[in-house]
């Protein structure tokens, strides 16, 4: 399952048409679009005008067509109402990109009196496609209180990961964790309107292995997140905040040129980066040192004085366009690796990561608490309040049920160290969202804190090869998809929904037994880079499993953090 | 799961009977009816014919226990029988053995767990069903020098490796390459709802159909968007044809007179009051559109002609004029205003009649709004030039398609004759001639082509002054130059930037001339026709790249990439080197 090659076949259909064109997005569509294609993409389908269904002063064109790429929303339906009634183009084609309420079909057929609508399709994409298999909905405030969903929030997310499922023409097995009111209601939601949705599922093509969705909660690991990753993508997004494929390097103090400020980190368009970004922080520097040296070659060669030979400087001109090309993407990846090392010195993340992964994967309290005390109150170390907050998060989560907890301690260290009180409720936020009651107690429960375990896929193993100690850590996603890949999930911990129409297409039997061929893996409350990562390797070595993963928002420790402070 | 299991192992007996058969015929037989065997391969056959029961009811049954019988026979006779037959082969029902166990052909612990009684278990691992149906006339038996059949793998099939037939195409594979399952009917053809599971190559896996599809699902609403806009249009039109009657008897009453001039207001308002319903004054109290209270001097309540219905004056209907009107309702083209800012001045071209017909909003929708659109259809005209450059520049770009791959080949050809000319050093005069003849049509070519290429760059650079003049307005928020918009200015950024991408991609290709300096000069005297038209044509090229630089340099010094800048500025004298050379050997020869 290829996202990208997903999006890309949207977008060729909106496109495809021949003529000049106008596209129209909104806000929603157009950072959906910008994921998966460019401008000059789009000029080449002869898309020579973009704009915004909302912005009212576009000019009246009535020599071009108009295609359309809109959410499926009161307001964009309003808009759209206004437009027809006074419309500004030659004709209109008009894609949504979720299903469309046929009330809202009637409203636009009303008004259109001109006859102007040339085309109504629905396309299922109501997602942001990041990575070939990581999506987002990019929703932040998705709770009402702890396990619970804010009904606005849980209407778009329905919507959304229906779009998904509908986008790859799968009718899936629904599985949940069982302790998750969220993933529940969800899970059952869902599986009830894909039970109604048998006009769409019936066009489906039919597996032979029926796919399946996994609904997580992030609340049964929340160690992930609070790690610090040591992988590219991971680290940007961590130190940096990637945002719609964008880096903003806006107020750093390293002195950049204007067009190194914002930083289209996108792996289809990026050669560089597509092969670099699941490298750890040392390969990535292997890595940048070749790229910059292979620079080097080309550069010196055209410096020295060969170019005299007309040959030779044919040659330059025609690869003149791909050597700029080169400069950039190299300044630009130079200035992230910068800015990354800049700000592990700055917080002494090569100490604080240490102690992490030593809390997350040993047991061993004393060690733990020593080096913790000595790092919180720390004069040669100063570290980020945050940070501070975070290990003592790890902290809390960790030794949450150990005899000697000292985390009274550990919090009255952080409101000496000046920490504000606001923040340090992260802590028992963190632990009532988290603690050990909160997560799901199956078989293996402790495991969020464990090393490598032997029943690893072969994937898996792999991506643990190397003994680096900053990344010892091990995701408890993988271990629910080593069973899961083998339909070894209890079903009493992931409980099953299947829904109507499948039960109707195929007898019960087929549905479990096989191994699985088609995954679909989301979160709610958030993934992260790490995980896709994990995804990606598994991706790799299994061929005849494929995984995509998402969540309703893609998260970094901060992000996840004011998740948590911000639960009533 | 035991069922499973054994009879996974039978037909590689079967498979491997050819071998087995001298060693193993002294005493098989058949555990169900003790039929005597003349080795394995007929026993699976006597197994699948004889003793196969398809009746699921009857499964139910036997099921379990035919698996337990034939578990145990298995173990007694086959298993330990074939340790004592050969060693290669012992290992290998070993290696099978694990193979098959490995987790992707165990139906998983439901099956094992779940009464062995319920029909449907019973019918997916009822021996008949699992083994017999899928026919295995199409492997291919192994001849004891094979190689995996995956044209990446190639690895030489043996104890360690494996020697595994796909189920499904039959060839031999590795066990790496056969780790998978897939569905498959009698007649070995992909069925997911109807096949059974069997073992499968990497091949069969990944080509089966959808696997690779990753075309998003999308659903064409256009017909039942165009259903509910037929219904809606059709009751619409019945109305808007009694209205245009209407608006047709009110023109024939006061055009159709001798002197339609002297007609007034009040004389139309009485006829129309005889052919249509027009409503009691204190039916309402508000506006029905706007819900505006009326009042006795300010909100006067107004009957719309055409309706007659009772409407306020603010907005929701508006006395036009009524020469106007008509000239509306016919289409004539010559106005171009709205009805909306219609006021009428002195300087319109039309006199407006003093006679006047009151028009609610909704009648002016049913009535005119399909003419006003029709009327406004040509707007701006400067989007028209925008737009008849973009048509101009695809035209030229299409001939460029046309040409460059010709022009490329003739330039592969020239290579082949520079080369074999090199080499044979002495050409016929009659070859020469021909070279000459088809030198000059490639330049010709080449003028053609460039003289489109000049064109292109003509309009690019047109439309660059254009967007950098806005773009300065722009910048100092001072208002756009005459006739151009926000949206034109855009298209013309766009139309630019298509421009500039492919000149960069297709010019390129044009300067690949080989060298063809070593060509033997045919006179001595001064310079041959040939030579100059060679050294106009490099001078030509190195001209082309001059700009090029020239306008590569310009671009670094806008961006400021004085790295770039530096190796373009040492490239641009080393062609102004060359440039001047060639011109010097030209002499009077150059252009």
């Amino acid at each position: 399952m290829d996202l990208v090659k997903v999006g890309q076949s949207y977008v060729d259909k909106i496109v495809t048409d021949t003529g000049i064109k106008v596209l129209l997005l909104d806000d929603i569509t157009s950072s959906i679009i910008s994921l998966v294609s460019t401008q000059s993409e789009l000029l080449n389908h002869q898309v020579y005008l973009i704009d915004k269904l909302e912005n009212e002063n576009r000019d009246t064109i009535k020599q071009l067509d108009c295609v359309c790429f809109l959410s499926v929303s009161e307001k964009t339906i309003n808009l759209l109402v206004e437009e027809l009634g006074a419309p500004k183009y030659k004709s209109y084609k008009l894609y949504f990109n979720n299903v469309v309420p046929n009330s809202f079909l009637e409203r636009l057929a009303e008004r259109d009196d001109l006859e102007m609508v040339d085309k109504v399709m629905e396309l299922f994409l109501d997602y942001d496609i990041l990575n070939k298999n990581l999506f987002s909905f990019k929703q932040l405030n998705i709770f009402n209180s702890i396990d619970a969903w804010n009904q606005q929030q849980f209407l778009l997310t329905l919507a959304s990961l229906k779009s998904l499922c509908f986008s790859l023409q799968t009718n899936p097995i629904i599985r949940y964790e069982s302790n998750s009111r969220m993933c529940s209601k969800l899970a059952s939601d869902l599986s009830y309107e894909f039970g109604q949705s048998s006009k769409i599922m019936e066009k489906f093509p039919v597996n032979d292995i029926p796919p399946v969705l996994l609904i997580l909660d992030r609340k049964n690991d929340p160690i992930t997140p609070l790690l610090n990753p040591w992988t590219y993508q991971s680290m940007v997004h961590e130190l940096l905040g990637i945002f719609n494929n964008t880096v903003d390097l806006t107020g750093t103090p390293s002195d950049l040129p204007p067009d190194l400020i914002k930083l289209v980190l996108n792996p289809s368009q990026d050669p560089f980066y597509a092969q670099s970004l699941y490298l750890n922080f040392g390969d990535l520097s292997d890595s940048i040192k070749t790229y910059v040296n292979e620079y080097k070659e080309k550069t010196v060669k055209h410096n020295s004085n060969e170019l005299t030979d007309l040959n030779d400087m044919k040659h330059f001109l025609e690869s003149f366009p791909e050597f700029k090309k080169l400069s950039n993407n190299i300044s630009k990846h130079m200035g992230l690796i910068t800015e990354l090392d800049r700000k592990i010195n700055e917080n002494h993340l090569w100490q604080v990561s240490e102690l992490e992964q030593s809390i997350a994967v040993n047991d061993n309290h004393n060690a733990d608490l020593q080096e913790l005390e000595k790092l919180l109150t720390s004069q040669e170390f100063k570290i980020a309040n945050n940070l501070k907050v975070k290990l003592v998060c790890l902290y809390a989560i960790r030794y949450e049920l150990h005899p000697n907890n000292q985390l009274p301690k550990m919090l009255s260290i952080l409101l000496q160290q000046g920490v504000p009180e606001f923040e340090i409720n992260t802590v028992n936020r963190m632990l009532k969202y988290s603690g050990s009651t909160k997560r799901l107690n199956d078989d293996s429960e402790s495991s969020i804190f464990n090393q490598a375990t032997n029943n690893l896929l072969q994937g898996f193993k792999q991506s643990h090869e190397n003994d680096n100690i900053y990344m010892q850590h091990i995701p408890r996603l993988e271990r629910v998809i080593s069973k899961l890949v083998k339909n070894k999930l209890p079903t009493a911990h992931y409980p099953t929904l299947i829904n109507d129409f499948l039960k109707k297409q195929r007898p019960v039997s087929d549905l479990n037994g096989a191994r699985l061929q088609d995954i679909i893996i989301f979160f709610v409350g958030g993934v992260t880079y790490e995980e896709a990562r994990i995804i990606n390797n598994f991706n790799l070595v299994n061929k005849s499993t494929r995984i995509v993963i998402g969540g309703t928002t893609v998260h970094n420790t901060n992000s996840f953090m004011t998740q948590v402070l911000e639960l009533e | 799961m035991i069922g499973r299991r054994v009879l996974g192992q039978v037909p590689n007996e079967g498979e491997l009977s050819p071998t087995a058969s001298p060693n193993g015929a002294e005493s098989l037989s058949c555990p169900i009816c003790n039929e005597n065997m003349i080795n394995l391969g007929q026993l699976n056959q006597h197994l699948d014919d004889t003793h196969t029961n398809n009746d699921p009811s009857e499964s139910v049954n036997i099921g379990p226990y035919l698996e337990k019988d034939l578990k145990n026979w298995f173990r007694t006779k086959v298993v330990d029988r074939a340790n004592s037959l050969h060693p290669l082969i012992s290992s290998k029902l070993n290696t099978m053995d694990v193979v098959d166990n490995m987790g992707y052909f165990t139906i998983s612990d439901s099956a094992t767990s779940s009464a062995p009684n319920s029909t449907t278990n019973s019918r997916i691992s009822s021996p008949g069903l699992e083994t017999s149906e899928i026919s295995r006339s199409h492997w291919k038996k192994p001849k004891g020098n094979d190689f995996c059949h995956l044209k990446e793998c190639k690895r030489r099939l043996n104890i360690k490796n494996g020697i595994v037939n796909c189920r499904k195409c039959g060839f031999l594979f590795c066990n790496e390459h056969t780790y998978y399952r897939i569905k498959v009917n009698q007649t070995l053809q992909y069925d997911p709802l109807g096949g059974q599971f069997v073992r499968c190559c990497i091949t069969c896996f990944t080509n089966k159909p959808f696997f690779n599809n990753f075309e998003g699902f999308a659903l064409d609403d256009t017909k039942t968007f165009q259903e509910l806009r037929e219904k809606r249009l059709e009751s619409d039109r019945l109305k808007t044809i009694v209205l245009e009657k209407r608006l047709r008897k009110i023109f024939a009453f006061v055009y159709d007179r001798d002197n339609p001039s002297k007609v007034n207001n009040s004389e139309v308002t009485n006829y129309v009051k005889q052919i249509i319903h027009w409503q009691t004054d204190n039916e309402l109290n508000n506006c029905p559109l706007c819900f505006k209270q009326f009042g006795r001097f300010l909100m006067r309540k107004h009957h719309c002609r055409l309706c007659g219905e009772i409407r306020c004056d603010d907005g929701c209907s508006l006395d036009i004029p009524m020469n106007y009107l008509k000239q509306l309702f016919d289409q004539s083209p010559e106005t171009n205003e709205q009805y909306d800012q219609n006021h009428p001045t002195e300087d319109d071209t039309i006199v407006f009649d003093k006679v006047s017909l009151r028009i609610c909003k909704l009648c002016k929708n049913r009535v005119f709004h399909r003419r006003l659109f029709t009327q406004n259809r040509s707007s701006s005209t400067g989007i028209d030039d925008l737009l008849s450059t973009i048509r101009l520049v695809n035209i030229y770009k299409e001939k460029i398609h046309q040409l460059l791959p010709g022009f490329e080949e003739d330039l592969q050809r020239l290579q082949t004759i520079d080369s074999a000319s090199n080499s044979n050093q002495i050409l016929p005069t009659k070859e020469l001639e021909d070279d000459e003849q088809f030198l000059k049509m490639l330049v010709e070519k080449r003028y053609k082509i460039m003289s489109v290429f000049n064109k292109i760059d003509k309009i690019a650079k047109g439309l660059k002054l254009t967007i950098d003049q806005n773009d300065t307005l722009l910048s100092l928020k001072k208002p756009l130059a005459e006739g151009m918009t926000i949206d034109q200015l855009k298209i013309a950024r766009s139309i630019y930037m298509q421009l500039a991408s492919f000149l960069q991609e297709n010019m390129l290709k044009l300067q690949k001339v080989p060298n063809l300096t070593n060509k033997p000069s045919t006179e001595n005297e001064g310079l041959s026709k040939l030579e100059i038209r060679e050294y106009r044509d490099k001078l030509m090229v190195l001209q082309e790249q001059h700009y090029l630089i020239n306008s590569m340099i310009d671009d670094s010094k806008k961006k400021r990439k004085f790295d770039d800048l530096k190796i373009l500025d040492e490239n641009l004298a080393d062609i102004e080197t060359e440039i001047q050379t060639i011109s010097r050997k030209l002499g009077d020869d150059s252009f």
